[in-house]
């Protein structure tokens, strides 16, 4: 059952997200040929530079706003009269409106990726040049830099499931009445305590994070930085796996579909 | 008979206001049960509760002997008063996740009965009248060989000349092992298919009786008795 739920919610939310995506690359691809034409001015390529910078925010917005509307219309909405009365568990649900918002998120990210590289030809950067750059500091560097994407990605998908955790509360019955209040406060209130849990939990790693210029050696920075990035990716596991609980959990025992 | 719903003091609140005040009720297989009150008496409450919609409540609840969850999900086919398809489907859309999510729907049944209704297959849900959309979610709800059937007013958005056709609809479709629980203000015109009558009056029962009783005993119609108990 869970891989028909994965189907039909790729298939409800892969349209808007899909076209965004395709106008950014056309609009980078735009930039990139402009550039290469004799048309090429400055002013052009600041305007065209510009637009693309806005479509990418812009294809964020629209992956973020598409996933979250339709959890919250899926499950809660008038839609929710259908989805919570197939016979499907409630963990099933949750997983795959996770997943196929992880699936069309690494979509949106690698056409971002495909538009920075696009970019960079654009104001002739090349591909070449940033590999040097690499094997000039060194391997160690690009697999920070590796890790560090990951713990970004994941800490993305942490977000988006924590945000899931926040409208499922909401949608208890007791916040009825006020729930779109009471989420943006509650999603405020636990990013407040979030950075104080960090601060007090992990705040070493993150002095000496923050504190980069005390360190001489590259190889200590390094470490520094890499230790923070592992801290971050287990503690990103932990919370994704509490928020994930917690949105099950009201389905399963606090369900108000109105 | 076994009883397909079993119900024991059954209560339900939203915050401080009681909704469900301890209900208690049986319905056997085979039969046909009108859900009747006015406004705010509870009967929505009541069907999304038993549907699954609604999960904190106290009591007894339960449906084919178990409790409300992924088995209750399986045997009973509710039609709710709202229409919950995704504006941009369509009716093939719809019937291919009823087929793949309920392994009792008729596909075949479902395309019959969208041809009796005049309903295309390829028109989006978004661009459908309220009462189209109420007669596709009607025709899914319908093409089930489920155990209850739920109908939260099936008749409410519908044209009087497409009524006959949805009571036609739901008498043929239903066989004599399953249940009809079917809450409706239009009693007039739905009177003749009861087999027994549940009244429900701020959130209590104040009537569960057979419907040839109430003819015999009380010399009234359904309707009439409603007025009476309601006025």
């Amino acid at each position: 059952m869970f891989f028909k739920l994965l189907k039909y919610d790729l298939k409800s939310i892969y349209k808007s997200i899909l076209i965004i995506d395709i106008v950014m690359i056309l609009a980078c691809g735009l930039t990139l040929g402009t550039a290469n034409t004799r048309f090429k001015n400055d002013i052009i390529l600041g305007i065209l530079g510009m637009t693309t910078s806005f479509i990418i925010i812009g294809a964020i917005v629209v992956y973020f706003y598409t996933i979250l509307k339709r959890y919250s219309k899926s499950i809660y909405g008038n839609e929710g009269y259908l989805l919570n009365t197939l016979p499907v568990k409630p963990w099933e649900i949750v997983l795959s409106k996770i997943v196929s918002a992880i699936i069309m998120g690494i979509l949106t990210l690698l056409c971002g990726i495909l538009c920075i590289f696009i970019f960079f030809m654009s104001v002739n950067i090349h591909i070449s040049d940033i590999i040097y750059l690499f094997n000039y500091y060194g391997y160690n560097i690009f697999l920070s830099l590796l890790l560090f994407g990951f713990m970004c990605v994941l800490a993305t998908i942490v977000e988006i499931i924590k945000i899931y955790a926040v409208i499922s509360i909401a949608h208890i019955s007791i916040f009825d009445r006020f729930r779109v209040i009471f989420g943006i406060v509650l999603y405020f209130i636990i990013m407040q305590l979030e950075s104080l849990f960090i601060e007090f939990s992990f705040g070493n790693i993150l002095y000496n994070f923050d504190n980069l210029t005390e360190l001489t050696q590259a190889s200590e920075l390094l470490s520094s930085f890499n230790m923070y990035n592992i801290a971050s990716i287990i503690y990103c596991i932990v919370m994704g796996i509490i928020w994930y609980f917690i949105s099950v959990t009201v389905i399963n025992k606090k369900l108000y579909v109105k | 008979m076994a009883n397909i719903v079993e119900i024991k003091n059954l209560s339900k609140s939203y915050g401080k206001k009681s909704v469900l005040k301890d209900i208690s009720f049986t319905i056997a297989e085979g039969q046909i049960v009108g859900l009747f009150g006015p406004n705010g008496s509870g009967k929505t409450t009541l069907l999304k509760t038993m549907a699954g919609l609604l999960k904190e409540y106290s009591g007894d609840l339960k449906i084919d002997n178990e409790n409300i969850g992924i088995h209750t999900k399986s045997v009973i086919s509710y039609l709710p008063e709202k229409t919950y398809f995704d504006k941009n489907m369509t009716a093939k859309n719809a019937i291919s996740i009823f087929k793949d999510f309920y392994a009792d729907f008729n596909e075949e049944k479902a395309r019959n009965m969208l041809i009796d209704l005049s309903l295309s297959e390829t028109q989006k849900i978004g661009t459908m009248s309220k009462g189209m959309q109420e007669k596709l979610q009607l025709i899914m709800v319908m093409s089930r060989d489920a155990k209850l059937y739920m109908l939260d007013e099936p008749l409410g958005g519908v044209d009087p000349a497409s009524r006959d056709y949805i009571l036609d609809t739901i008498i043929k479709n239903y066989n004599e092992k399953s249940s009809i629980l079917l809450s409706t203000h239009l009693i007039h015109d739905v009177e003749r298919i009861f087999d027994k009558a549940l009244f429900i009056k701020n959130g209590t029962i104040v009537l569960n009786e057979y419907v040839d009783i109430i003819r015999e005993d009380k010399g009234m119609s359904i309707d009439e008795l409603f007025r009476e108990v309601y006025k």
